[in-house]
């Protein structure tokens, strides 16, 4: 087990320092090094250590954030539904900070907001469509009907995005509010970053505090409620922490899909499923997976950018559909 | 121990316990028995906390008031149905998790937890599958790890719902010997009326949501109660000092 960690620290001690090299130009390693230590730098080392610094640097690190947190919340949604086919984006969470977004792209928002009207509205519309799944769910503590009314959500909000992107008057709209749907680090600055991860550690902690809880209603939630586990408060307090994560991220990179619902299948087969175990596998590899998938959709059509969840969807479904294939080839 | 008084329970207009009046003996096992949809598994699972109810006691304290924890240090419950999501764990992860109830709240299971689950796997049979994955587990052997899981929970009582299903004959036996060890009450439903007779010290026997006779296995037990109810002969014999039933 230990190796498996060591080796996956590995991997993403490389390809945190592999990774910045690619992008609309190309910057081998040496010419960063030589760039950020040089006591001489060229003109031409200071605007590579400009676009290192300012723009290659803070979104490799949004990306593994977003690598992060993706993974934890799937693995969080996975448990709270016990229902292997969750996703971070299964309770409509997504669906109502999509909304909210391209309705601050198309119809523009709050002038005094500025920069900030997208995050704005996409965590508007996150925490308005949670309030109306919890009061829709109500007192009942069933997952299926946690699944069911997120399902009957993301119509809703997909209806409305849909419309306000039919209504939009200018290509240029559509367009931007279709690149943010699909999921995109451009843009990532280092303000964008202590608040995601502040949020993003909170929601370790969480997780790490109620890990073996996690073990526990997975046995069921009644039994669950037998073994004395307070199974209500804490299926609450999975939903709040999830929403609140995952409005973070989607408000500043749109929606990325399959990398919550595939990183803790991932993360079950290497380390097992026990919450200690995923707590430390699934921030590994979806971090590393993440920065790949956000180089390749630099990198591909280069100076083209990829939107990422067009990417992440493009390899991450067949990489399901073999995991699931692997996973249940014993069952009927 | 368990006192219930006047327990009526219905879903919709269906009526499944009816005025049930029950104690069960404590440091006993009692059988809870009777035909299909008599009310047997709704009763437990009042016993186990599952429906809220004024009408049960546990040691003269009203259930309702008993707080989770204080009662999974007491009652241990075995349960019928559970989740898909536990296949990928391994056997000795699972009888360890019995251990929940006495761990502190954010802290870790302890070395004495993981001995008291060994012994239990031990006890139970189920040692040699501590490192299987429950999903490559057969119905019994997977019922043999619940049980061992329950009895980790070191309680006073133990709540069984028919937990010889899926178990071949050696292990039902070995079973019920093992329940008849066991120093505190269970209480058990069960179908098999032979292992009733033969294992448990008290009867609970109902029809339609009602207790109808309750008392020692030769006093339930009998032809004229068994035969309306179950609506096949029934004969009885006493063999070597235990009792048969024949239908």
């Amino acid at each position: 087990m230990k190796l498996k960690i060591v080796g996956l620290l590995i991997l993403l001690v490389i390809s945190l320092v592999v990774a910045p090299q690619f992008g609309a130009s190309f910057i081998p390693v040496w010419d960063m090094y030589q760039a950020f230590t040089s006591p001489v730098p060229t003109d031409e080392m200071n605007m590579l250590s400009t676009i290192v610094q300012d723009i290659r640097l803070p979104r490799l690190l949004y990306s593994v954030l977003t690598g992060i947190g993706l993974s934890l919340v799937g693995v969080l949604m996975q448990t709270v539904t016990r229902n292997a086919l969750a996703d971070p984006y299964v309770l409509g969470v997504s669906s109502g900070a999509s909304t909210g977004a391209v309705f601050a792209i198309i119809m523009g928002g709050l002038p005094f907001l500025a920069s900030y009207n997208v995050p704005f509205f996409a965590a508007l519309g996150a925490g308005i469509s949670i309030l109306l799944v919890l009061l829709c769910v109500g007192r009942s503590q069933s997952p299926v009907k946690l699944i069911l009314i997120g399902m009957g959500m993301t119509g809703i909000f997909s209806s409305i995005t849909m419309m306000i992107i039919y209504g939009a008057k200018h290509e240029a709209q559509v367009r931007s509010a279709m690149f943010w749907l699909l999921g995109s680090f451009a843009g990532i600055q280092w303000r964008d970053l202590p608040l995601t991860a502040i949020i993003i550690g909170l929601l370790m902690l969480y997780m790490y505090m109620y890990k073996q809880d996690f073990d526990v209603l997975l046995l069921g939630q009644q039994e669950a409620k037998q073994m004395g586990l307070s199974v209500k408060s804490l299926q609450l307090s999975m939903v709040i922490v999830s929403s609140v994560a995952i409005a973070t991220l989607v408000a500043k990179v749109g929606v990325v899909g399959f990398m919550g619902l595939i990183i803790p299948h991932l993360a079950r087969m290497v380390g097992g499923p026990k919450h200690g175990r995923l707590l430390i596998f699934a921030p590994l590899i979806g971090s590393i997976v993440m920065i790949w998938a956000d180089v390749l959709s630099r990198a591909m059509y280069s100076p083209e950018e990829i939107p990422i969840g067009v990417l992440t969807s493009l390899l991450g479904a067949p990489l399901f559909i073999w995991i699931i294939m692997t996973r249940y080839r014993h069952q009927g | 121990m368990y006192e219930v008084n006047s327990l009526s329970f219905s879903y919709g207009k269906r009526q499944i316990l009816d005025d049930v009046k029950l104690s069960f003996p404590k440091h006993k096992m009692t059988a809870i028995i009777g035909p299909n949809g008599c009310g047997k598994s709704t009763l437990l699972g009042h016993l186990s906390q599952l429906h809220p109810t004024d009408a049960i006691t546990l040691d003269g304290v009203p259930l309702q008031t008993i707080d989770g924890p204080t009662f999974s240090r007491k009652v241990a419950v075995l349960a019928q149905m559970h989740d898909a999501m536990i296949d990928d764990f391994l056997v000795k992860d699972i009888v360890l998790m019995g251990r929940y109830p006495y761990k502190s709240h954010f802290g870790n299971y302890t070395s004495e937890d993981v001995a008291i689950a060994q012994s239990y796997m031990d006890q139970v049979g189920v040692s040699h599958l501590a490192e299987e994955e429950m999903g490559h587990l057969s119905g019994g052997e997977r019922q043999r790890v619940f049980i061992a899981k329950a009895l980790t929970q070191q309680t006073e009582v133990l709540l069984l719902d028919e937990p010889t299903n899926h178990l071949d004959m050696k292990y039902k036996v070995a079973l019920m010997k093992e329940l008849q060890n066991f120093s505190g009450t269970s209480i058990v439903v069960l179908h098999d009326l032979n292992l009733a007779a033969r294992y448990c010290d008290h009867i609970v026997l109902m029809k339609d949501g009602k207790v109808l006779k309750t008392g020692a296995p030769q006093e339930v037990l009998t032809p004229e109660l068994l035969e309306p109810i179950f609506e096949v002969p029934f004969h009885v014999s006493m063999e070597e000092g235990v009792y048969h039933l024949y239908y």
